[in-house]
C-alpha cells in the first residue's frame, strides 16, 4: 500500500482492535497548530540562510536552572497570590530554615536515647512524672537585653578606678586586708610589751631576796614593789642572807679603812698636824 | 545570632585588643543559662540578679588564670553555684530576726513573688524542692529541669556520679512524699 493511499480517517485502515482511544495520545491542538509551527520554522531557516555558520550550529539551550526551580517558582507564586489579599501577612518575611548543623544527625540518636533515659528515670516517681516540666519562674523581657551592658559598665568602672597608681597604693594601705593585718600586729605588740613590763623579774642580788636590792633598784621598780603589802615584803626577806651580806659589807669597809691607814706614813701624820 | 564557641571566646580574650568583645560574647552565651541555674537556687529575681553580676565579675577577674583543664561552661557553673550558696549563707546569717531556716523564708517569698508564674501544682513542687538540703536541691534542679548529664554535673559539683545518682533519687523520693502528704 502506497503511503498516499493511507487515509487515517478511514476506520478500515486502522489495525484491528484499535479505536480512537488508542494507548498513544497527543496534545489537543497538535494538528491544528502544526501547520503554523512548520511555517515559522521554515521562515526562520530562510532568514538564517544568509548566515551559514549560525545555521550549522544546533540551537541548544546552554543554560540550566537549579533542580526543581520551576516547581518552586510555581509554589512561591501560588502562595504570593494567596497572601495578596492579606496585606499584613504579606509584609511578614517567612522564616527561612537554616541549614542543619553538620553533626546534627550524628547527635540526634544519642539525644533521643538520653531523653528516653530521662523519662524512664522519672517513671518510678508517679507524681513527678505526671507534672509538666516547665519553668515557673519568669523574668522581665528586657532583662537579658540590657544585662551585658550593665555588667560591662560595672567591670570597666571598677577597672578604671584601679588604674591610678595613687589609688592602688591607697587601696593597699587602707585596704581591708592591710588594716586587719596592721590591727593584729598592733595588738600582738601591745600584748608582748605589757606582758614583759609586768613580768620583768627584779635583779635581786646575791642573797636571792628583795632585801639585797639597792634603794634605787627598788625605786625603779616601785610599781612592782607597790603591789606587795608590808607582810609580803617582810616574808621575802631572807634574814640570814641579809645578815651575812651586811657583815661582809662591814668587814670590807673596815679592811678598806685599815688598808688606807697602813699606807699613811708617820711623816704624813706629822705634816698634817 | 549564633553564639561563639568557648575556644573562640577564649582566643578573643587572649588578644588584648579583642578582650571587650570576649566579655560581650561570654555574657551573651551564658547569661540565660546561668541566670536560670542561679534563680532555681536563690529563688528571688533581685537576688539572682546580684548573684549573676557577682558571678560574671568573678569570672572576668579569674579568666586570666583559667587553665582550661576543665571546660569553660563547667567552670562558669561551678562559680555560679558557689556564689549562690555563699549568698544564701550570708542571707541566713544576716537574717537574725527570723527563727525559721532560710529555705522556709524562700518558700514563703515564692507566694508573693511577681516573677513566679506557676500554677498551684508548680508552686507545690517548688515548695517541695525547697524542703531539700542545698546540695540535693541543686542536683535535683540540674537533673529534672536542665536535664544535665550526671557526668557534667560531676565535674561542676565535684562529686562522684554514683553519689549524684543517689542524691537525685533521694531528692525525688522526698518530693514525692511531700506532694502526697501535702
Amino acid at each position: 500500500m502506497e503511503p498516499n493511499d493511507y487515509n487515517l480517517n478511514d476506520e478500515s485502515n486502522l489495525p484491528s482492535g484499535h479505536d480512537d482511544k488508542s494507548s498513544f495520545d497527543l496534545p489537543a491542538d497538535y494538528f491544528s497548530s502544526f501547520e503554523n509551527k512548520l511555517r515559522k520554522k521554515i521562515e526562520s531557516q530562510e532568514e538564517l540562510k544568509e548566515f551559514p555558520f549560525l545555521l550549522s550550529v544546533s540551537k541548544n539551550n546552554l543554560f540550566s536552572v537549579p533542580v526543581d526551580y520551576f516547581a518552586e517558582v510555581e509554589k512561591t507564586l501560588e502562595s504570593t497570590a494567596e497572601l495578596s489579599i492579606y496585606a499584613k501577612l504579606q509584609s511578614i518575611k517567612p522564616i527561612v530554615p537554616t541549614e542543619l548543623e553538620a553533626d546534627y544527625i550524628k547527635h540526634l540518636q544519642s539525644c533521643i536515647q538520653y531523653k528516653v533515659e530521662l523519662t524512664e528515670e522519672l517513671k518510678s516517681y508517679e507524681i513527678l512524672y505526671s507534672i509538666d516540666k516547665e519553668n515557673p519562674f519568669v523574668v522581665s523581657e528586657t532583662y537579658f537585653e540590657t544585662f551585658a551592658e550593665h555588667i560591662k559598665d560595672k567591670i570597666f568602672a571598677t577597672k578604671g578606678t584601679k588604674e591610678s597608681v595613687l589609688d592602688s597604693v591607697l587601696d593597699f594601705i587602707f585596704g581591708k586586708k592591710t588594716t586587719l593585718a596592721f590591727g593584729i600586729i598592733t595588738v600582738i605588740c601591745l600584748a608582748v610589751y605589757f606582758y614583759k613590763s609586768t613580768e620583768k623579774p627584779l635583779e635581786i642580788g646575791d642573797c636571792k631576796t628583795l632585801a639585797c636590792l639597792e634603794r634605787q633598784e627598788i625605786l625603779n621598780n616601785n610599781k612592782v614593789i607597790s603591789n606587795f603589802d608590808d607582810d609580803q615584803l617582810i616574808d621575802l626577806v631572807d634574814v640570814k642572807s641579809l645578815d651575812k651580806q651586811l657583815n661582809s659589807k662591814k668587814e670590807t669597809k673596815v679592811s678598806t679603812e685599815q688598808l688606807n691607814m697602813d699606807s699613811v706614813s708617820e711623816q704624813d701624820i706629822l705634816d698634817e698636824l | 545570632m549564633p553564639h561563639y564557641s568557648d575556644e573562640e571566646i577564649l582566643s578573643l580574650y587572649r588578644d588584648e585588643s579583642s578582650r571587650n568583645m570576649a566579655l560581650h560574647h561570654l555574657i551573651q552565651k551564658y547569661q540565660q543559662k546561668l541566670y536560670w541555674h542561679i534563680r532555681k537556687i536563690v529563688i528571688s529575681h533581685d537576688d539572682t540578679d546580684d548573684v549573676l553580676q557577682n558571678t560574671f565579675i568573678k569570672v572576668w577577674k579569674g579568666l586570666a588564670g583559667f587553665k582550661e583543664e576543665s571546660q569553660l561552661f563547667t567552670w562558669l557553673y561551678r562559680i555560679a553555684t558557689n556564689e549562690s550558696l555563699t549568698f544564701l549563707k550570708q542571707k541566713a546569717r544576716a537574717n537574725t530576726t527570723s527563727i525559721h531556716p532560710i529555705e522556709y523564708q524562700l518558700s514563703k517569698s515564692l507566694e508573693s513573688d511577681t516573677f513566679f508564674s506557676g500554677d498551684e501544682i508548680q508552686l507545690k513542687l517548688q515548695k517541695a524542692i525547697l524542703t531539700l538540703p542545698e546540695k540535693q536541691r541543686i542536683v535535683f534542679n540540674m537533673r529534672y529541669y536542665d536535664e544535665t548529664p550526671y557526668e557534667q554535673m560531676s565535674e561542676i559539683l565535684e562529686t562522684s556520679v554514683g553519689a549524684l545518682k543517689a542524691s537525685y533519687h533521694i531528692a525525688a523520693k522526698k518530693i514525692e512524699e511531700f506532694l502526697v502528704t501535702n
